[in-house]
């Protein structure tokens, strides 16, 4: 007979419980333990790194920065493309607001982690729950002293108060839109109104906005979620298109002061019918689309240049910014000695860092393609797109067709063509409108 | 035939900023530097020994900070930390353009010298950077002890970060490559060698559960459908995952 000692009882129970709802929570892509700067008391533990610090990564390929975990995956809500959702048959469990913390700083002195990332499903209701997550962020920070990094979610339809004292004791708070358009979550997920998605996101632009420091009692002060908020939008379990979704962060970049747009490709979790039947994730589709916020977010692209009117979905083949380049070709060669930096971010091969480099380096001398390529330019795509000192290295003029077949990387010469998944036939009289964050 | 001129200095970085004040004073620049633990080579080499000189020292380092700049310190630390073979001709070709340009130097990108010290010092930094988060801590007796493995001397570079991190802790970081340790205890971190010094490694039973915890922790948050252990090498190579917890 094997018998178990009360601590091994104990940590079967939390190892049960972490399995669950680890398991659960892995959807939510946001991974970021950076935005924050926030030095250490004396007697404090941990502190936050602006440029935040990934620990491990994981079989996928994704950073592990955060111990990412739903306090609970008990819901009420029944989201069609959620595992959690209340009438999916799934092992249920729920950690108590002293063994999220705990299990938390033990990680973290052990320096697996850089901090917290908590979810949860919804339990009873929205309040209800943001009160339990409330209380954890609570005991880390005031009980433990702990100055790590914590990244909240705030559940749709929590209520102003919660949300605010929320972002008192976390870095970054979020709440996912998930589905790109109003129509979409009509149809997947009935219990979200994007009301109620968009009150808690406007709480928190609107305090960003202000910029004070929250007093507390003892005279300390607390910043406002100083990594600011994130969303996450689920790309191919709704049919909007390409265009759709970067528009739509577009607008959420530019009204509602939100740092990121994270994208997270649909996994099938579920064969209700309303929803694509997909073998494997869009993973691909997933990749340009990040591609394209980089644009827009580093490169001082608009959503409007990347896709115009006349095209829904961004070029499987080809980089988007390759894929701009080819349509405006008539904006190059451009000399690489003299212009801006903002136009130097426009050449294919050339990256943020590079094109910085290139802008200290031609300072002192003028650049040659050797010099370039030294400085981590790509010239292998670059050099049909510029001139060093006058000089052309990309050989004949070509049309865009072989320029196109040149800038194509070696993985992608073997892609398929993108193959958008079927929808049900009254998905298509739908067409989704335009989302103002307003 | 001019002698290939060769300064033999005692590896550590005062040695090699004493190595540069040589190279000033008279004898004319030497064609190589190498630290001593490195053995001599040959008889076709002027080996010049440069015993390390604080005063020495502590005057190239105030002419790079005032007369360069204070990240052409950082770069050059950095690039001295890394170990690669040669880097310390490399720096001193770099402060002796450095002397010329001024902090105009770190744009110098085309020159191989400048080139060299700034890849060497951007991998140290890369792998502090990267160190900060593999680092992995186990309790023994009240004592979180940790074991890494780098390419490059980053220890030193740890310190600060974990000092403000757990103050609260006595920790050690222990190099195993190279021998060394960095120990924190009442407020204070210090460097110190750890040849024959024998560290008791068995974690407790509480310990153990939380390991087992991490790794379970591990496992389930990996999504199966986006499998790729090729971008998780990338990321984190195979050569330190004997020392990482849930790589085991």
């Amino acid at each position: 007979m094997i018998t178990y000692s009360h601590h091994e009882v104990i940590c079967m129970e939390i190892m049960d419980k972490l399995a669950i709802l680890s398991d659960a929570a892995k959807y939510d892509v946001s991974c970021s333990s950076s935005g924050s700067s926030r030095i250490n008391s004396s007697s404090g533990l941990g502190n936050t790194a602006p440029g935040g610090i990934c620990h491990s990564w994981s079989a996928d390929g994704r950073c592990i920065s955060l111990l990412k975990i739903l306090m609970t995956n008990y819901c009420t809500f029944d989201c069609a493309y959620c595992i959690n959702r209340r009438s999916n048959d799934v092992p249920r469990a729920i950690f108590s607001p002293e063994e999220m913390a705990e299990l938390t700083i033990n990680f973290y002195r052990r320096n697996y982690i850089e901090g917290l990332f908590l979810s949860s499903g919804v339990l009873r209701d929205p309040d209800y729950t943001m009160e339990l997550i409330l209380r954890t962020l609570v005991i880390l920070r005031e009980v433990h002293s702990f100055n790590g990094y914590i990244h909240a979610k705030a559940i749709p339809g929590a209520s102003r108060k919660l949300v605010e004292m929320t972002c008192i004791y976390a870095d970054r708070v979020s709440v996912n839109i998930e589905l790109p358009s109003s129509e979409s979550l009509a149809l997947l997920a009935p219990d979200k109104t994007y009301s109620s998605i968009f009150k808690p996101m406007d709480v928190i632009s609107q305090n960003l906005r202000e910029k004070r420091p929250y007093a507390l009692t003892g005279g300390r002060t607390r910043q406002f979620a100083p990594a600011g908020q994130t969303t996450q939008l689920i790309v191919g379990a709704s049919p909007e298109t390409d265009r759709n979704i970067l528009l739509l962060s577009q607008n959420l970049y530019r009204k509602v002061l939100m740092k990121r747009v994270y994208y997270s490709a649909y996994v099938p979790v579920s064969d209700n019918p309303l929803l694509p039947t997909v073998t494997s994730p869009p993973l691909q589709r997933e990749h340009r689309i990040y591609q394209a916020d980089w644009l827009m977010r580093f490169y001082g692209f608009e959503a409007e240049e990347i896709l115009d009117i006349n095209s829904a979905y961004l070029d499987q083949e080809l980089d988007p910014k390759s894929a701009w380049a080819l349509r405006n070709l008539h904006l190059f060669p451009m000399e690489v000695n003299r212009v801006s930096y903002s136009n130097l971010l426009r050449i294919p091969g050339i990256g943020v860092r590079s094109a910085k480099r290139i802008v200290r380096a031609r300072k002192i001398r003028n650049l040659t393609l050797e010099n370039l390529k030294r400085l981590g330019v790509v010239t292998r795509r670059a050099r049909y797109f510029i001139t060093c000192n006058g000089q052309f290295h990309g050989g004949n003029r070509i049309d865009s067709f072989d320029l196109r077949h040149c800038l194509r990387s070696k993985q992608n010469r073997n892609i398929q063509n993108l193959q958008l998944p079927l929808f049900p036939s009254y998905h298509e009289t739908l067409l989704p409108k335009r989302i103002c964050a307003d | 035939m001019r002698r290939l001129i060769t300064f033999e200095y005692d590896g550590t970085f005062d040695g090699l900023l004493s190595a540069i004040f040589c190279s000033y004073s008279g004898t004319g620049f030497p064609d190589r530097i190498i630290s001593s633990p490195q053995g001599c080579q040959g008889n076709l080499f002027e080996n010049k020994k440069v015993l390390t000189d604080r005063v020495k020292a502590e005057r190239v380092y105030k002419a790079v900070v005032t007369k360069i700049s204070g990240r052409a310190l950082k770069n050059v630390y950095y690039a001295f930390l890394s170990e690669k073979d040669g880097i310390e001709r490399h720096i001193l070709s770099y402060l002796h353009l450095g002397w010329k340009l001024g902090k105009q130097v770190d744009s110098a990108l085309s020159d191989p010298s400048v080139m060299a010290v700034f890849e060497s010092s951007r991998k140290v930094s890369r792998e502090r950077h990267l160190f900060l988060g593999l680092v992995r801590f186990t309790r023994i007796n009240e004592v979180y002890y940790s074991r890494i493995k780098p390419d490059h001397n980053i220890l030193p570079l740890l310190g600060d970060h974990f000092q403000q991190r757990m103050p609260g802790h006595s920790w050690v970081i222990h190099d195993i490559r190279r021998e060394q340790a960095i120990i924190y205890q009442d407020q204070n971190w210090f460097l110190c060698e750890m040849e024959g010094i024998h560290v008791p490694r068995d974690p407790d039973e509480e310990e153990r559960s939380y390991q087992i915890l991490w790794k379970r922790y591990f496992n389930h948050i990996w999504i199966r459908n986006r499998t790729n252990p090729g971008l998780q090498r990338q990321h984190m190579p195979l050569k330190y995952w004997k020392e990482i917890v849930e790589m085991q």
